[in-house]
Parts: C-alpha cells; structure tokens; sequence
C-alpha cells in the first residue's frame, strides 16, 4: 500500500498511511451522511491496544450513536483533539480533517482484509 | 411503500425519508443543528400533513366531545383553539390533540397521525353509545388536504407575503380563514417548537403550491429530526415517549389541560388522582457532560434506581444535552440525579421545564 492509498471496511471507516508504520482511522463519506450532524467523538486512550475491527470509540449524533471499529489493529498513538471542540469535522470533512486516529500498525498484512476505494464504490451501491 | 403526504413529491429529492408509523416523511433535508437553528433565528417549515384532520358536526358537538375531551369546550370561543387530551375512563392519554371551533356546531380536532384510527373509533364508539349523539357527523378529512408549520420568530412575515396581506394579527390559540384561490384556508397561531409560528390547512393542492412558494420565500425546510428535537428543547410531550394511555395529566404535569369539569367519562379516575399522591412523575433534566441521554435509559437517586428517560437529545440551541423521564420521587428543581447511558453513568441536574424559554 503506497502512501495516501486508502481503504475501507465494511463498517464504513477508512484507514491511510502517514508516517512508516503510521495509520490514520476515520469514518467514510458515506457513514457522515447516515449519522447527520456529529455532536460528540468518544475514543478510547492514547496508548490503548486494539485489534482489527474491534471498538474503539463511539460517535454521538443528533439522533443516535453509532461505534467506531478500527479497520486495522495496532497502538492508538494519537486521537483528534480538534473533535473534541468541533464534531463537525466529522461531517464537513470526514476524510481529512475529520480524522479520529493515528494508529502504530501491529500487522500490515491485514490491509489485505479491507476493500480498495473502487471495491467500496461497489458495496455501498449495493446497500 | 408508506403513505405519503401530498408533500411528498414537494421534497422527494431533497430529503432524507424514513418511515413514521406507516408515513414515507423527511427525517431531515439540510441537517438536523442546521435546521434547529433556522426555527430558533429565522423561520423554518415542516410537513405536518400527516397528523389527523376531523371534522365533529352536529347541534351537541360540544357536549359529545366534552364527554371524552379533557379541555372545556363549552367555553371555547368561535376561532379559539385549544390543547387538551382524550382520555380513556382511567384518565390515561389516548392522544393529545388540539380542538378548534368552527362554529358554535363544528369543531375540527388536529390529532397524532399515529393515533389517528384509534381517535376515530373511539369517538365513533362513544356517539353510538348515547342517542343524544347520533346525529353528529365525524368526518376525516386528512388525505384531501395537507397541513404546513411555519415556526420561527419571522414566521409572521413569511406569512403575510405568503398570502400578500399587510398584517396578520392572529393571538396565539387562536385561528383565522382567508379566502385563497377559491377556498378557505385556515391558519392558526400554533405549533410544537417553542416559537412563534403558525400552522396552515388547506387543500391538497394550494398546500404543495404554499410549500413551494415558502421556500422560494426563504424559509428552510425541516424534517422529523428537528421537529423532535425543537419540541424537547421547549419541554413538549410527545404521546408515545412521554405520555400514553398508561399516563395520566397528573403524573405528565400537564394537569393544567384538565379544565373541564362537567360529568365527563374519567371525572371519578381524576377526582381520585387528583386526591392521592402521584406514583411517579415526568421531570426535565441537563446531562453534565457529553453524553445525551436516549428513550429508556435508567435514572438514579443517590445509587437508587428511581426511574427511566422517555426523550432525549442533545439541543443545539443549549449547547448541552437534554431529556425528559419519569422519576418515582419527588425532587426539586436542581436536585442532582445521575443517568445511565451505555453503561456509564454521568450526572445530571433535575430543570425546570421548559429547558428554552421564549
């Protein structure tokens, strides 16, 4: 996976590299749309451990709160503060500045189990 | 396929639609906090042609109704509208609804679109019951027309270019028709947002034209989501979360809309509630901190489970979180209680309702 590639889980969130070793974690598009307007990001500790596609964190909208799963495992080494006074990031920019983790990968292979933009184009056509 | 208002075709493409008791309706078009804030600062409109339209007919119109209505409808003036309940014979709200009086023969009623067949037969049943009544008409006139609100402090002159009049002085619960486009269109001084605002009825085919011409005016469209969050912000019941035929004005504290007190089908359930302590009540609180509170979450006293969340949301308008519940205690304004969201419990303070005062 090259640098700024991206790719999506099944549960809407995206992940991309930064740094050597370093993930960035959000959610898509497409799930911004369905939570409508973001009022409180949750997430777990810096320095927390996680596997792929576990919980670690819940974003609080309007209406409902939906849980954040980290499409790959690893350390989370740094969280979004800039969410904490503007949730809207979430929805006005969800692949940029709407970012949520930072993440030290404990296994690269595991990009292999998530689906590449044009795969995910296809799956939410399909919802 | 739900049903659909004759809006729907209104806004089909610029709404986001979910599934209301049966109705396809807008949940939101621009954004909920978006759509709050127009309400609160300038003026929003909202589909309401969903909820129940009937007309009651008939020479004791105002006596059957008071048989089975909570409101005093003998005194309600010609062009008055007024909130009030059905109730069933224990006092428990079927519905909460508004009764607008047409004439000193006719009074319309404007019901819960969820409720609306139930409402119906129970009206129906209680006409069949007593030969006094069998002559009055009960006539549901829902799907031949469509209903708007338009809610917001410039409501009033969104309103007057709507119809083109230079003014439209209309006191609040009360009601009026102009003549438009060869029929009466009926617009009263109400609503369920905490705003001034205004709500019109008209045929189904001015009501789209109105829509339409609302928009191109300046107003912004709104869906469910805000509505929802518009009337917890102004400490509104909503018959399903807050109140039920299981819940009586009392325990809602909404008893200032029992003011009829002729020989009525609940007179003995109330005089007794009215004698005996509440077993529980509905109180408004403010969550500290971030986490809004959702329909059943549990209410805590000092560690003591005393009752349950029936609204909540975070409000826009505040800046914090928000609910309604019913607590089995009696607790002052500013009391400290705690509720369990997700397994965790943040603390909260008992307020005085409403949350938003206008």
């Amino acid at each position: 996976m090259s640098q700024n590639e991206i790719r999506y889980s099944k549960e809407h969130e995206w992940v991309k590299s930064t740094e050597q070793g370093l993930f960035l974690v959000g959610v898509t598009e497409f799930a911004q749309e369905q939570m409508g307007d973001v009022v409180y990001v949750e997430m777990d500790d810096v320095g927390t451990s996680c596997n792929q596609f576990t919980k670690v964190g819940e974003i609080e909208s309007v209406k409902a709160v939906s849980d954040l799963y980290t499409p790959i495992g690893g350390e989370i080494v740094e969280v979004n503060e800039e969410l904490i006074n503007n949730p809207e990031l979430v929805n006005n920019d969800p692949l940029n500045g709407g970012w949520m983790l930072k993440i030290k990968v404990s296994d690269i292979q595991e990009i292999n189990n998530l689906m590449t933009e044009e795969e995910y184009k296809n799956y939410i056509q399909q919802l | 396929m739900g049903k659909r208002t004759t809006l729907y075709n209104n806004y089909l493409h610029k709404a986001k639609i979910v599934d209301f008791h049966g109705w396809d309706l807008p949940i939101q078009f621009s954004g909920i906090i978006n759509e709050v804030n127009s309400v609160r600062s300038n003026v929003g409109i909202f589909d309401v042609s969903h909820m129940g339209r009937m007309n009651c007919k008939g020479e004791s119109v105002k006596e059957f109704l008071n048989y089975v209505l909570t409101g005093d409808l003998l005194n309600l003036e010609i062009n008055q509208a007024s909130y009030m309940f059905l109730s069933n014979e224990h006092c428990g709200i079927i519905d909460d609804l508004v009764a607008y009086k047409i004439d000193e023969n006719e009074i319309m009623i404007v019901c819960n679109a969820s409720n609306k067949e139930q409402v119906l037969a129970v009206l129906k049943s209680y006409r069949n019951l007593n030969s006094n009544f069998e002559n009055i008409i009960i006539d549901d006139f829902t799907d031949a027309s469509g209903m708007i609100a338009v809610q917001g402090p410039m409501s009033q002159e969104i309103m007057c270019k709507l119809f083109n009049i230079d003014e439209l002085n209309i006191r609040r619960f009360r009601f009026t028709q102009i003549p438009c486009e060869g029929e009466d269109v009926l617009i009263s001084r109400t609503g369920y947002t905490g705003e001034n605002g205004f709500e019109i009825i008209a045929s189904t085919k001015l009501s789209s034209k109105f829509w339409d011409k609302l928009i191109y005016l300046g107003a912004i469209p709104c869906g469910l989501g805000s509505r929802d969050v518009l009337r917890i912000e102004a400490g509104l019941s909503l018959h399903g979360n807050d109140i039920s035929s299981e819940i009586n004005p009392k325990e809602a504290q909404l008893e200032r809309f029992v003011t009829n007190s002729e020989e009525t089908l609940y007179k003995q359930a109330w005089d007794n509630i009215q004698n005996t302590p509440t077993k529980k009540m509905l109180i408004g609180f403010i969550i500290k901190g971030r986490g809004i509170p959702r329909i059943n979450n549990s209410i805590f006293l000092n560690g003591e489970s005393i009752g349950y969340v029936t609204s909540g949301t975070f409000s826009p308008t505040l800046n914090l979180s928000i609910g309604l519940g019913y607590v089995t205690k009696k607790l002052d304004p500013d009391s400290n209680i705690e509720v369990e969201i997700r397994e965790k419990k943040f603390d909260a303070t008992v307020t005085k309702l409403p949350f938003l005062r206008r």
